[in-house]
């Protein structure tokens, strides 16, 4: 129960400048010496007034009524609405709201009349505090909104602030708190944007946050921090009020952290600066605070004693709210206190009166609290009729006081859930300004790569390309080249076999000469015949560089013929081809091997005393084509050693000459090889493998 | 028994063949030897031989004009030539024989044994009249004699589109859509042919020139002809080819 009310909201609405006792000093000096009753009197009046505002208003209501009296004498119309603000706002101070709004009124005509909107502004600000003293809370939002339009007008940030400040308040009784929060840190922006931070007004802005966050519960750090900041900012200023408010803001917080010895040392210090300047609202709130805060540690009579002094200073002001408070902490507290007779009578006397005034001011917490507490009371007194009475009024108000509750709490629901919606927003927002910046760096990172990869392949391309072009460039230059050495190697194989043919005829026409010396015509004929038809194929062979492997055997076979019949059948030869070859299909340069076996017939058999044998083979190894002459004549060496002179075969030299122009030709690797067996030679033509088709 | 005749003007010529003969008395007589185209030309409508040994150059005339003056064909000739190219391919062409002077023993047989072997000398007349035909025309025109299963066949070189090699066969593709499948290699055809403007792309595929329509590009290419049969061309040969369609 004891913490149901834990404070006592004092709030306070900054004022348009500080007020300072020296200020008040000097204008009091500078009214002595300036007598005459002209406008530079009127000046300092109404300066007088509005800086009594916020000190004595008394004093302020005094002042400010000479200056009226002074500007209608004058009939100083602008004089005279300021007079009348200043004097509303001293009736304001001093609560007396409807007498200041009555003044309101009549200085929004004058400046209606004189179409001033700043002034009418600086009067909607007033009518606005008036209703929000009233509780009348939307019509006073309704007010500050038009000063707020006419400043923005007019693009004073600082009033606009102070305009804020105001709607912010409202909102905040409203229980409309993430609102309001978010209207007086905007409030606070426009201060900060003006460099306005160490000022009163930027301190009560700070309080107000501070006193939001303490009343949500569970921002008690924010609520610290704000409190202790505008307790800062406010010791800065020297506005005295402000500072005893912010004190007792921040000792509020330490009660819910649940610091009371902290708090009241607070709250010490705040009623000690209330008492100074003679703000009596501000003492009896901390007065009240500080006996809230002992009943809690707990100090009865230390309680009763500071709730006893709030007492007569909140019927002096007539703020019934807080009286109704201040009695029922009274009679609670000595209900708690050892139970005597005159104790309980005490207690008795303060919860009724905290129920009666409660019930004019419509405060049902306190009803419900004050009938509980009577309840129980009553109960201790053994009056059980009384105490039923008590608590079934008691549990009808907390029924009705349930729903306001539960409104209540539905309301903080919202706020907490707004809170973190409001917080959860936030967060997106960094997210989503993170996420794309992470993806404008990934995208950065993109182009760059992308460009480097572009350049790469361009690079690399622009290489293939020249190599290309260089490779189709020297292929175009060795092809032209290869055409002029093929014609150079053809005229210089056409050359050869234009040599071979003269060779090969002269041997021929030998032996037919040789026929005819030894009177054989028969032979000669058919020698001629033969040596007819081999010429018309060699003939016809030589046009071409190369002729198909079929051919080229069939002269071959034609010529080992004559030559057999010449040497009267002194040899026998063989031609054998592996399977492997397709004769029609392969090519050969024409009569090459015929030399080689003409070197076996008249240097290996014919010397030979018996019968000899020319084997002629022709096979494939890899993509070379092997073909042998093998003969099991007298071989070379029995020649060197005879001594015959070995004049070197023209054939031989010619075709290994043809060999070589054909290596160069083809780029191949063709080869003669001979090898003395031990009766006989072999001799090796390697030649590239080539194929018609 | 068959009966020959021997039309020459040089006498050792003739002794030549009268010589040859010898070893085949047994089956061909030897009824007569002429040595003008006139004299040459009654002694076949006289003596009705079954073969004419014919000369190519008699005099000033030729044997050519000893075929176009005697009324009745029904005898096999073999021309004996020295070296007339002209008249070799002419020869070859209409499938008619002959043997080169001087006359080889081996070829001399190879023409008896083939004389043997045939049955009957009916579409000689046809060959002879294609002879006549080819000795006056230009390539071309030509007209090349084709042993077929049922008989013989006369093509125009410019009828044949081209021929595709099957092992010991050829089959001929010709214009007017017609295949022949004749007993013959390719390689023979080739030689044939290789004057007339035909190419052998492949190992296995000769083509007339005349007849491309296209040459697609590749490793070795192809051609396309007329006929839309596409053809492909040997790597090997491409060089070539390109050589002689260029």
């Amino acid at each position: 129960m004891k913490r149901l009310l834990p404070t006592v909201m004092l709030l306070f609405l900054s004022v348009f400048v500080c007020a300072q006792q020296k200020e008040i000093d000097s204008l009091n000096e500078l009214l002595k010496k300036h007598k005459e009753l002209d406008t530079i009197r009127l000046n300092i009046l109404n300066s007088l007034s509005y800086h009594y505002e916020s000190v004595n208003t008394e004093h302020g209501l005094v002042v400010s009524d000479q200056a009226i009296a002074l500007a209608q004498k004058l009939n100083y119309k602008e004089q005279l609405a300021r007079a009348y603000i200043n004097k509303a706002n001293n009736y304001i101070s001093a609560g007396k709201d409807s007498l200041a709004l009555k003044l309101y009124y009549k200085t929004l005509d004058i400046f209606n009349s004189k179409n001033s909107l700043e002034g009418s502004a600086k009067v909607f600000y007033g009518i606005a505090r008036i209703h929000q003293n009233w509780a009348d809370y939307n019509t006073a939002i309704l007010y500050y909104n038009k000063g707020f339009q006419i400043f923005e007008l007019k693009q004073d940030n600082l009033k606009m602030a102070k305009m804020l400040n105001g709607i912010g308040i409202c909102q905040m009784y409203s229980n409309e708190y993430s609102k309001a929060i978010e209207t007086f840190i905007k409030a606070l922006r426009y201060y900060e944007t003006e460099n306005y931070t160490e000022t009163t007004e930027y301190g009560i802005v700070l309080t107000n946050i501070g006193i939001i966050y303490n009343r949500m519960g569970n921002k008690l750090n924010l609520a610290l921090k704000y409190n202790e900041q505008a307790v800062e900012v406010l010791k800065k200023t020297g506005y005295k009020i402000g500072l005893s408010n912010s004190l007792n803001n921040l000792a509020n917080t330490y009660d819910n952290l649940k610091q009371p010895l902290k708090a009241i040392e607070l709250q010490q210090e705040s009623y000690n600066i209330c008492k100074e300047v003679g703000y009596k609202a501000g003492m009896a709130s901390a007065l009240t605070n500080i006996g809230i805060a002992y009943t809690s540690v707990p100090d009865n009579e230390k309680a009763i004693h500071y709730l006893k002094q709030a007492l007569p200073i909140y019927n002096e002001l007539g703020n019934k709210y807080n009286l109704s408070i201040v009695e029922y902490y009274l009679g609670e507290t000595f209900l708690e206190m050892p139970s005597s007779k005159s104790n309980l009578l005490k207690a008795e006397y303060h919860l009724m009166q905290a129920y009666k005034i409660s019930k004019e001011t419509g405060n049902l917490q306190i009803q419900a609290d004050a009938n509980n507490t009577l309840s129980k009371l009553f109960g201790l007194r053994g009056d059980y009729k009384n105490a039923l009475e008590f608590k079934t009024v008691a549990t009808v108000l907390k029924d009705s006081m349930a729903s306001q509750d539960l409104k209540d709490e539905i309301t903080r629901l919202e706020v907490k859930y707004e809170y973190d919606k409001k917080a959860d927003l936030v967060k997106a927002e960094h997210d989503k300004n993170q996420a794309l910046a992470n993806a404008e760096i990934e995208r950065q990172k993109l182009i760059k790569k992308g460009s480097i990869i572009s350049g790469v392949v361009l690079f690399l391309l622009a290489i293939s390309g020249l190599f290309l072009y260089k490779r189709k460039r020297d292929a175009v230059t060795q092809k032209q080249e290869a055409e002029f050495n093929t014609k150079v190697a053809n005229t210089e194989l056409k050359a050869l076999r234009a040599q071979m043919n003269p060779h090969f005829i002269f041997n021929s026409l030998n032996s037919v000469n040789d026929y005819i010396s030894k009177n054989d015509v028969e032979s000669a004929s058919t020698y001629l015949t033969k040596f007819a038809k081999i010429m018309r194929q060699t003939l016809e062979n030589s046009n071409q560089n190369e002729i198909s492997l079929e051919d080229d055997l069939k002269v071959l076979d034609l010529y080992l013929q004559i030559e057999s019949m010449r040497l009267k059948n002194k040899f026998t030869y063989k031609i054998k081809v592996d399977d492997a070859i397709d004769t029609e299909n392969t090519l050969v340069p024409p009569l090459i091997l015929q030399p080689f076996i003409e070197n076996s017939i008249w240097h290996g058999i014919s010397k030979k005393e018996s019968e000899g044998h020319i084997d002629i083979g022709i096979k494939k190894e890899g993509n070379m084509l092997v073909c042998t002459v093998d003969d099991n004549g007298v071989g070379r060496t029995l020649n060197a050693a005879t001594g015959s002179t070995e004049n070197k075969s023209l054939g031989i030299s010619i075709t290994k000459s043809r060999i070589d122009i054909l290596n160069k030709k083809k780029n191949t690797n063709g080869d003669v090889k001979m090898i003395d067996k031990e009766q006989g030679v072999r001799v090796e033509v390697m030649l590239p493998l080539q194929l018609a088709f | 028994m068959i009966t020959a005749i021997i039309i020459d003007d040089e006498q050792h010529c003739t002794d030549r063949i009268k010589n040859l003969l010898k070893p085949y008395k047994d089956t061909i007589t030897l009824i007569g030897d002429f040595s003008t185209v006139d004299s040459g030309i009654k002694g076949i409508e006289n003596l009705k031989p079954d073969v004419v040994f014919l000369d190519v150059q008699i005099h000033d005339r030729t044997g050519f004009d000893v075929l176009k003056s005697v009324n009745h064909h029904a005898f096999e000739v073999i021309f004996t030539t020295a070296f007339e190219a002209f008249a070799i391919q002419a020869f070859k062409f209409s499938a008619v024989d002959y043997l080169l002077k001087p006359i080889d023993e081996d070829d001399f047989k190879l023409a008896i044994d083939k004389l043997n072997s045939k049955i009957e000398a009916k579409d000689f007349s046809k060959k002879v009249d294609a002879l006549l035909n080819n000795i006056s025309k230009t390539d071309v025109h030509k007209k090349i004699t084709i042993p077929t299963v049922e008989g013989l066949e006369f093509l125009e070189v410019s009828d044949i589109i081209r021929c595709e090699a099957d092992v010991n066969y050829t089959t001929i593709f010709t214009k007017d859509a017609k295949k022949i499948l004749v007993s013959k290699t390719l390689k023979s055809f080739e030689a044939l042919l290789a004057n007339c403007n035909f190419f052998r792309v492949h190992n296995s595929h000769l083509i007339n020139l005349d007849y491309i329509k296209k040459y697609t590009k590749g490793k070795g290419g192809y051609v396309t002809l007329i006929d839309n049969s596409t053809i492909e061309v040997s790597t090997r040969r491409k060089d070539d080819f390109l050589k002689a369609i260029g």
